[in-house]
């Protein structure tokens, strides 16, 4: 299965334009690229993130012209700042009420810089005038900070169609980041197990996210199925000087692994270092909403590529 | 024939492609997952990589955390009774060792049954303490919950891995070695049990060098040339390394016993060690049974 599929490129967003004078353009991309900041009064100065307690921010697709809604179609989160000193996220999705992860997410599993952007498996879509929230929970700061976080991504409108169709995808499929826990420090060998349930809907999981300070093994068990995912442990080596960027380059898996709601993974953790580890692990993949049963429809249909036409009677 | 169904606690919900598979990795048996490697010239193995014995594995990938590794390795499946070398001589791993999102993709799915092994055997090269965490990404097909569709592809899986495989051939002595500014030429034997059809190619290096690459019983070689004068390109320009190898637009056929013939020279201006690997397909045709 090819993962790009799924992350919005299978959207084909070519149309024609009709002019004043009735002549129809060539089949162009009415997609903007649009970098959007979260909602906060100071702007443009960066968004404060106090070290000792939480803060919501807010994304807002604001949209003008009710004659002509804008929707965004966002796959990219970045700050330039990136690094593990920085808050964990837990993002809400205002229109759907929908979480979209279990636990905070550390920064550097789902920001990317500009030049190096992680792609994340399934985009944020918003509708016109709809918010994403964000609560930022200062797990790993070691102080106060202040930044940009962006979505990135880009901004249709003009096209019911299109957003007819994008507005479907989101009711069915989320993106979703599934963590065994907020906060994982391991002590000097030790080995610690998490237990997660898939409560939400059914976990379609396409990459998997690591990093550590040092080098630590993780063996993922599917409880119910009962069936691990290697045969031994997967063996992360972790790279002290860029533990932070190594999350934002997953490994895609070789195919999607579906887990039905009820699910229950345990994660197992062994430090191989002598020494404390902190070490972050994701899942991250889309969460279905959906019977089991019309899962491989439903994600068929919605990767099938469309085409529209726009003019005076759109 | 009734088609395998996924049921849950509360019930049969019918088939569900996707849950007939799952990601699986592959590692070596040890207790942790590291080959150590302490000295050089450290010899281990055979060690073990075991197939799950509830579904076979489709490898996809080759993934280790550190690609840095001055080791050679060489791989065998065993299938059943029968050992199949993936490869002509030993392997310098920093070739084909891809890291976090960009693996080394096999240039083709290699089947591994249930209860079946990887044997590799490694060598360590260089002055430094090395340990190895290599794993292969794989495709696992639950074998009791295939569908039709799944069951027909397996077979033919399994029917086409017993002709062809993904097979790695590298200079018979393991590397290349030139003198500053200096020319050289080394060989890839292909076996003679098969013809080999090259899919990717890549290259490490202690310095800049230029190449070419020639079959030497048909004198095709892979720059367009007048066949009586031979040219060389950087390599740095024309093939990749580790885990982003140089994918042939067109794969080439080399015939069973054939030899490629590289012919290279030093543009560091000083003495220069070559490594390089092809991957690609291996046909067999003279051992069938």
């Amino acid at each position: 299965m090819n993962p790009n599929l799924l992350v919005g490129n299978s959207i084909q967003n070519t149309f024609r334009y009709t002019g004043g004078n009735g002549e129809v353009s060539p089949k162009i991309q009415q997609g903007l690229p649009l970098w959007m900041s979260p909602r906060y009064i100071d702007f443009p100065q960066p968004i404060n993130m106090p070290a000792t307690t939480t803060k919501i921010i807010t994304w807002t697709n604001q949209s003008f012209n009710a004659q002509a809604p804008t929707i965004s179609v966002f796959d990219r989160l970045v700050m330039n700042n990136n690094g593990i000193d920085n808050p964990t996220w837990r993002f809400f999705d205002n229109q759907t009420g929908r979480f979209l992860s279990n636990w905070g997410v550390p920064t550097p599993l789902i920001f990317g810089q500009t030049g190096r952007s992680y792609m994340m498996p399934e985009p944020i879509i918003m509708d016109a005038n709809t918010d994403v929230q964000a609560t930022l929970d200062p797990n790993f700061q070691t102080g106060e900070l202040n930044r940009y976080p962006y979505f990135h991504g880009r901004q249709y409108y003009y096209n019911n169609a299109r957003r007819a169709r994008l507005l479907e995808r989101k009711r069915y499929i989320s993106p979703f980041w599934l963590l065994p826990e907020i906060d994982i420090t391991l002590t000097a060998n030790q080995t610690v197990k998490y237990t997660v349930k898939v409560a939400q809907g059914h976990f379609r999981g396409l990459q998997l996210q690591l990093y550590g300070g040092s080098a630590f093994t993780l063996r993922i068990t599917d409880v119910l199925r009962r069936q691990e995912i290697s045969n031994t442990a997967i063996v992360h080596g972790g790279l002290a000087a860029n533990a932070e960027t190594v999350g934002r380059y997953p490994r895609w898996l070789a195919c999607p692994y579906l887990l039905p709601q009820g699910s229950v993974l345990t994660f197992e953790l062994t430090n191989l270092a002598a020494t404390e580890n902190q070490v972050g692990v994701a899942l991250a993949g889309q969460m279905l909403y959906c019977p089991l049963k019309e899962v491989q429809s439903m994600l068929k249909d919605l990767a099938k590529p469309f085409t529209f036409e726009v003019g005076a009677a759109d | 024939m009734k088609s395998a169904l996924y049921e849950t606690a509360n019930g049969i919900v019918g088939d569900i492609g996707e849950l007939q598979t799952i990601p699986f990795f592959l590692t070596p048996n040890d207790p942790e997952d590291t080959i150590l490697l302490p000295n050089p010239g450290t010899v281990r193995g055979p060690l073990a990589m075991s197939a799950p014995k509830d579904g076979p594995l489709l490898i996809r990938a080759i993934h280790a955390n550190d690609v840095a590794q001055d080791v050679f390795a060489e791989f065998e499946i065993q299938d059943g009774s029968e050992t199949r070398k993936l490869c002509n001589a030993p392997i310098y791993l920093r070739t084909i060792l891809g890291q976090y999102a960009l693996p080394y993709m096999l240039p083709q799915y290699l089947y591994l049954a249930e209860g079946n092994v990887i044997y590799i055997n490694v060598q360590a090269i260089g002055a430094m303490s090395t340990a190895l965490r290599l794993n292969f990404e794989c495709v696992k097909m639950m074998r009791k919950q295939l569908d039709k569709t799944g069951r027909l592809a397996l077979d033919r899986i399994k029917r086409r891995s017993i002709l062809s495989m993904p097979f790695f051939a590298t200079f018979q002595n393991g590397y290349l070695d030139l003198g500053a500014l200096g020319t050289g030429s080394a060989q890839i034997q292909i076996p003679n049990e098969g013809s080999f059809i090259a899919r990717k190619i890549s290259y490490y290096s202690t310095g800049a060098f230029t190449l070419n690459i020639t079959n030497q019983a048909t004198k095709d070689s892979m720059i367009l040339a007048p066949r009586e004068t031979t040219y060389e390109l950087p390599a740095a320009d024309i093939i990749g390394t580790n885990g982003q190898p140089l994918d042939l637009v067109e794969p080439w056929h080399i015939g069973a016993g054939q030899k490629l013939i590289i012919d290279a020279t030093d543009t560091s201006n000083a003495s220069n060690r070559i490594y390089l690997t092809v991957s690609g397909e291996f046909v067999r045709t003279g051992d069938m049974r």
